[in-house]
């Protein structure tokens, strides 16, 4: 019996320790941390291998979790490239990433990543996060969710394009493009946060 | 009766079908000011179950039909408020997938600003599609949580906001 006791805790505790793992969602990264895993590779739709650091440029990084199929995504896509000039022009580099690795060998393979780069005429880096490492990493819980370092790499804005996907014309808070403005001439970001919808990002059990 | 009395009395019967309809399944814009004062209004008479969805997010279609069932199953001590993050323009599809999962009780559309939105549901909640809140009768939260969920942990948190 007590060796029937032992063996039933120790698998309890095998099993709790294993879902609390997979529990261990990953917190979001908070404001003035650094850019996490900045020099790990990734497969861009151009063929080459990208970091963060890679794309960074003098002013800040903006990272956008992104993928091809959530209809946020879409919503907001045609905004991007206003996103990408913008940041462009503040001369902080751009990177959107893939983290739906549950669907990788579907809609979310890098194929499709290069068709959606190619219609939609991206003019910015769109890389596999492999394993979503990166999305843990970050805490990243959906797609978009956007992620603005500043010139010393520290985290200053985590959240949306702005707070109105369905309706461009209705939009009363920029708050990404008012975070590059504030990152690109070195003041302080004001709205640090902003909420939007998006689709659970796809991760590997 | 004539053909003309025919295709009248036709469309009238089909009117009146297409009115039950939405009248049954009444799919209502729901604004940031209006999200507390929804749910406190359904908490006063019994336990609520809250769940924010979407015809296109494929884990919360995975969840729906447990949902559905246990809002039948304990219909006499729970409201299930069921809230789209669709987009207006796909109020149809939202319709035909409610009627498809038979929810034959009002449910509620998001509308107005995204981010004051999420912030009137729930001040933990990130946006993420799907998410549930479970309350007692009277209002005190019991839990909430975002991603999909199981039946059996529906109704493990649906049985604590029930027995008082």
């Amino acid at each position: 019996m007590k060796v029937y006791r032992t063996v039933f805790s120790f698998l309890v505790l095998i099993l709790f320790t294993y879902q609390s793992g997979l529990a261990q969602q990953k917190e979001e990264l908070s404001l003035g941390s650094e850019i996490p895993f900045a020099d790990l590779k990734m497969t861009d739709v151009s063929g080459k291998e990208l970091s963060l650091n890679d794309v960074k440029l003098e002013n800040g990084l903006l990272v956008i979790f992104s993928c091809n199929t959530c209809p946020y995504v879409k919503a907001w896509e045609s905004r991007y490239l206003k996103v990408a000039d913008l940041a462009s022009s503040q001369k902080i580099g751009l990177i959107a990433l893939n983290p739906n690795e549950a669907m990788r060998s579907d809609k979310e393979s890098l194929e499709e990543m290069i068709k959606i780069s190619t219609s939609m005429k991206y003019t910015f880096p769109y890389a596999v996060d492999k394993n979503h490492v990166l999305a843990d990493a970050f805490g990243a819980t959906k797609t978009p969710n956007v992620y603005l370092f500043d010139k010393t790499n520290k985290l200053v804005f985590v959240g949306s394009i702005d707070d109105n996907s369905a309706k461009e014309a209705e939009v009363k808070h920029t708050f990404l493009m008012d975070a590059l403005k504030e990152v690109g001439s070195g003041k302080a970001v004001s709205v640090k946060h902003s909420k939007a919808l998006g689709c659970s990002i796809k991760r590997v059990k | 009766m004539t053909f003309f009395k025919q295709i009248l009395l036709l469309v009238l019967v089909l009117n009146v079908f297409e009115l039950q309809q939405i009248t049954a399944q009444e799919l209502i814009e729901l604004q940031p000011s209006e999200v507390q004062s929804l749910i406190q209004s359904k908490t006063k008479q019994k336990a609520v179950l809250v769940n924010l969805w979407a015809t296109w997010c494929g884990p919360c279609i995975e969840e729906f039909p447990d949902i559905v069932y246990l809002a039948e199953k304990y219909k006499d001590q729970l409201d299930v408020i069921f809230i789209s993050g669709d987009f207006p323009d796909d109020t149809l599809r939202v319709k035909e997938y409610l009627l498809n999962q038979k929810v034959n009780w009002s449910t509620w559309l998001k509308s107005g600003s995204e981010s004051e939105f999420i912030d009137a549901v729930h001040s933990e909640w990130s946006g993420a599609l799907p998410f549930t809140i479970i309350y007692k009768k009277g209002g005190d939260e019991v839990v909430y949580w975002e991603n999909k969920a199981e039946l059996s942990k529906f109704e493990e948190f649906i049985l604590k906001a029930v027995n008082n």
